[in-house]
């Protein structure tokens, strides 16, 4: 299908926390309770609508056990948008976040949208780390923030769609430079290259440009 | 093996040693070097072996009782006592049964085609053995192969993946070990545990021998016992897939012991921390893929795909991609001809969406496509 831009995504986290249900539920809109272990790196594809363009957003996500390091970086280079989960009931996934942040950093490219996300908060029974503390952390770390739910879908479609917004709002920033692709982004295959060098605001501007 | 000997010599069959097994075959060797030596070590083998366990571990005898599964009642209440304390004893249903034998106890007996096949399979695996001996003596023929690509019949896989795997030999020179492992690892916590716990139900989810306690605990017996074994791999995800599997054909002691031939010795480094020997064949796979596909090597260099998507190729034998029939039947051959069966299908899969791989543009959608066309 026709896109103006595809923007690349790489989920993150602990192993369990529900990395898998997310892409499954923003994806097929469906939550499987039980489910095979993602090996080494799955795949998902959803088409979205931002500001009224279509945006193909293509996610990787990848296991979450250590031994599976070295492979999950090297998805790092390419991705325009990082979700980093955990899960607000274990605290030891919350814990792990520095971690998982750092190597996020050392191996993306710097303008990586990172949004971090508190899966499994219909399980507020047995919560082990509150929502204040999530809110902190990403603060602390200049993250986005939301608390999900893959079980009932709540905030599943915020969590994908206000980073690609963001990202979004990078580029008309000019802060990502689309024709590289290493930074995780694609212009669309009928999307004239010349719209990205135009953006609406400079339009009818002065000899800046310097156009013949 | 009952026993070994020294033969008379003869201008034949210089320096002979007979052996003689338990099923009455005899063979003579003969134009051995070091006879002396080697009838010398055999004889300290058989020695440190003891009698009743061959009888225990035999995949014969197995068979011979697959049918009365119940514990005799008959043992007297000290032991019986004693058995109850372990968490793994001859009374658990998982030390004398496969989960498959478990699980098709309780359905009425199934007559259909699927069912006859296998009859028919049975059948031509009876008359090999006869023809060509059972169990490690067993000849290894053309035939062989021919019925391992059949796939082998469900009641003969355990016995057959230990007797191709070399399990059987470490299994019956190692009586209890099991056992005692998994005494000294029940309650213990640790990384590894965790990890396991977690992915317990995450093995083989929609089949029905692991939705109910009896079959995740047993998968949770093995692992942690191998973890506690081999403390370099502990546990890493991919081995609960596999092992969910050798579990539906196999006792629990079977099950660890063909677990133990693939983390050291089939599938060596696979599981290590950092998966180190499955990330070695994902470059002999993309060299054997330049090999044979160099035009698709190309396209799929600059799509950087074939990494990604083949590591859980290797990882789980296929188990985790491919319909279950299908991978079942790919570990019948995996276990007798070793990984280059895996090297084989790999590039056959490449090879028939090779079109469809060709026309991508990005790597996603060459994703989509493997991901896709395999499952079916």
């Amino acid at each position: 299908m026709a896109y103006a831009y595809l923007f690349k995504y790489i989920i993150i986290g602990d192993t369990g926390v529900g990395k898998s249900c997310l892409l499954l539920q923003f994806t097929d809109k469906r939550f499987q309770p039980v489910h095979d272990l993602t090996i080494g790196v799955e795949f998902g594809a959803r088409m979205i609508t931002i500001d009224g363009k279509q945006i193909k957003l293509q996610i990787w996500d990848t296991a979450g056990q250590e031994s599976f390091r070295s492979i999950t970086r090297s998805y790092y280079r390419g991705a325009a948008g990082a979700l980093l989960v955990y899960d607000i009931t274990r605290r030891d996934t919350f814990n792990h976040l520095t971690t998982w942040l750092e190597d996020a950093r050392q191996h993306s490219n710097s303008n990586m949208v990172i949004m971090l996300i508190g899966n499994k908060s219909d399980l507020e029974s047995r919560r082990e780390v509150k929502k204040e503390e999530g809110e902190a952390f990403a603060r602390e770390h200049g993250l986005i923030f939301m608390e999900t739910s893959a079980k009932t879908a709540s905030n599943v479609e915020e969590a994908f769609i206000n980073t690609a917004k963001e990202i979004y709002e990078k580029i008309q920033e000019g802060v990502f430079d689309i024709n590289n692709e290493a930074n995780g982004i694609k212009i669309g295959p009928q999307h004239p290259t010349t719209n990205s060098t135009l953006p609406s605001s400079q339009g009818g501007q002065h000899a800046g440009g310097g156009c013949c | 093996v009952t026993v070994v000997e020294k033969a008379d010599s003869s201008s034949v069959l210089p320096c002979p040693v007979s052996i003689s097994t338990k099923n009455k075959m005899n063979f003579l060797f003969a134009n051995l070097k070091d006879r002396d030596f080697l009838v010398q070590r055999i004889s300290d083998f058989l020695q440190r072996t003891p009698d009743s366990l061959w009888g225990d571990t035999n995949p014969l005898s197995l068979i011979g009782s697959s049918g009365s599964h119940n514990v005799p009642l008959s043992s007297s209440t000290g032991s019986d006592s004693v058995q109850k304390g372990r968490h793994y004893h001859p009374g658990l249903p998982t030390a004398r049964q496969s989960l498959l034998q478990l699980y098709h106890r309780d359905g009425p007996e199934d007559l259909g085609p699927k069912a006859m096949k296998e009859r028919m399979k049975e059948e031509a695996w009876n008359i090999h053995f006869s023809e060509f001996g059972r169990g490690v003596c067993m000849y290894r023929t053309s035939r062989t192969r021919e019925l391992i690509l059949n796939g082998i019949p469900e009641s003969l896989k355990g016995e057959l993946w230990l007797l191709f795997s070399g399990a059987q030999n470490e299994m019956a020179s190692h009586p209890g070990y099991y056992g005692d492992l998994v005494e000294q690892t029940m309650g213990l916590c640790s990384l590894a545990t965790e990890e396991i716990e977690r992915d317990l139900h995450r093995s083989m989810p929609e089949h029905r021998a692991f939705q109910n306690e009896m079959g995740i605990a047993a998968l949770r017996r093995v692992l942690t016992a191998y973890a506690h074994r081999n403390p370099n791999i502990g546990y890493c995800q991919a081995m609960n897939i596999v092992t969910s599997v050798l579990l539906l054909y196999g006792t629990e002691e079977e099950a660890f012991w063909l677990l133990v031939a693939l983390c050291e010795r089939m599938l060596p480094d696979y599981y290590n921390t950092r998966v180190v020997g499955a990330l070695v064949d994902q470059g002999v796979f993309e060299d054997l893929t330049r090999a044979f596909l160099p035009q698709l090597y190309e396209h799929m260099q600059e799509l950087g795909v074939i990494t990604t998507i083949s590591l859980s190729w290797f990882l789980t034998l296929f188990l985790s991609v491919m319909p279950f029939d299908s991978a079942v039947l790919l570990v019948d051959c995996f276990f007798y001809e070793g990984i280059k069966v895996i090297f084989q299908v790999a590039l056959a899969v490449l090879h028939d969406n090779m079109d469809a791989l060709l026309a991508c543009s990005d790597e996603g959608e060459a994703m989509t496509i493997l991901g896709s066309l395999i499952r079916i």
